[in-house]
């Protein structure tokens, strides 16, 4: 079994409830479109919902409504809804790579260099975003030094791969931290490694890499 | 004036025809009869969720319209009718809570979805019936962290107050109630 199970169920959860800000929720449509796995459990999460909705004890409602809703289809007939959808902006992407469809749609920063063998990129969200979004970019090899987190953080791989405390993620697979874990991680050699990162609050800067982790923070 | 309005019980079949009434004849009288039934528990629901009563009303009717507008997309042998109409007014909420979503949700199309049979929407009734049966089977604790995730839009540290526990003790909780949910679900899958 992949290390993906044991990690990404709850967020899986939140995700189906609508419960994830909007990092995260872009980062498990990503792992989403990367895991048949974990589309088959979130569509029994989302299932959840509806069995909810049944069970749900029903609202007082304005008796007026009903016709409300009947007018309002009259107009939709002559008023067809037309969402504009902004062409999306990227930055070099590594050779043979294809965008998972969510992270096709959204603008992205040019690459910023953080330290030697590793760069980030910054994904727009929405105004009033809690959490924070940006790609990472990391060469073969590369040893990440122990950083904890503040907050809540959740990585999903997008090519390539690494180890961390003695898991291997690779392409689809979701790694967590929170302010309980450190970080450890290594970079699989052969081919960078690309990944999508969500995350609310602030790395702790105790290490050297702590303190160019602040890059990310305003990025 | 409000009333308590609609109907009790709406089996899933019936609310996979009303909708299908829908996408090929525009039936407005199918659209009345799922608007008494879900309309006021959508409310309900947004209620739950800490929507405003104004907000929760206008999210509500505008759901109701989007089963109205993409009643051709539904398939039953991919959810169920009330399935469907939680993720449209999901959807809504959390994009009225940001301001915009800068990507679409991921598009279906890019899956080949499969046309709904008589096969995959008894297949759908029966996941329904196994989800309602995994619920059964966990805890009060599990059941009622569950809860919270779909209903209070609380933090960790407010569901660690509701439940009367240390805040790591929420985290490893939450995982272990969803694991818990998670084995059931296999277990029916059988």
């Amino acid at each position: 079994m992949k290390a993906h199970s044991d990690t990404a169920d709850d967020l899986l959860l939140r995700h189906a409830a609508g419960r994830l800000d909007a990092g995260f929720s872009l980062l498990m449509d990503t792992h989403l479109a990367l895991s048949a796995e974990s589309r088959t459990l979130y569509a029994q999460y989302e299932a959840l919902g509806g069995v909810i909705l049944d069970e749900i004890t029903p609202a007082d409602v304005d008796p007026a409504a009903l016709n409300r809703a009947l007018s309002a289809i009259e107009s939709l007939k002559t008023n067809k809804s037309n969402n504009l959808v902004h062409a999306p902006r990227l930055p070099a992407m590594p050779e043979c790579f294809t965008q998972p469809p969510p992270l096709r749609m959204t603008q992205i920063d040019s690459w910023r260099w953080i330290a030697p063998g590793v760069r980030s990129a910054r994904i727009a969200l929405p105004k009033g975003a809690k959490s924070r979004a940006f790609l990472l970019e990391i060469a073969p090899e590369v040893t990440l030094p122990r950083h904890g987190h503040e907050g809540e953080e959740a990585t999903c791989v997008l090519k390539g791969g690494f180890r961390d405390r003695g898991a291997h993620y690779g392409p689809g697979d979701i790694a967590r931290a929170d302010e309980r874990i450190e970080h450890d991680i290594v970079i699989d050699p052969g081919e960078p490694c690309l990944c999508l990162i969500a995350m609310e609050g602030r790395t702790r800067p105790n290490s050297w890499f702590g303190r160019l982790y602040q890059n990310f923070r305003d990025i | 004036m409000s009333v308590r309005s609609g109907p009790e019980t709406l089996s899933a079949i019936e609310a996979s025809n009303l909708i299908n009434r829908i996408a090929v004849a525009k039936d407005r009288q199918a659209f009345a009869l799922l608007f008494a039934y879900y309309f006021p528990r959508v409310k309900a629901y947004l209620l739950r969720v800490g929507v405003s009563p104004g907000l929760a009303e206008e999210l509500a009717q505008e759901t109701l319209l989007r089963v109205w507008r993409k009643a051709e997309s539904f398939n039953p042998g991919a959810a169920t009718a009330s399935t469907w109409i939680f993720v449209i007014a999901r959807n809504l909420r959390t994009d009225g809570l940001r301001s915009e979503r800068p990507y679409p949700e991921p598009d279906p199309s890019e899956e080949p979805e499969q046309p709904a049979t008589g096969e995959t929407i008894v297949a759908c009734l029966e996941r329904r019936e196994r989800l309602r049966q995994a619920l059964g089977a966990l805890s009060t604790e599990q059941a009622r962290i569950i809860e919270l995730f779909y209903f209070e839009d609380l933090p960790h540290s407010e569901i660690s107050n509701v439940l009367g526990v240390p805040l790591g003790t929420v985290k490893s909780r939450i995982r272990l109630a969803v694991q818990r949910l998670r084995a059931e679900l296999e277990v029916l899958e059988l």
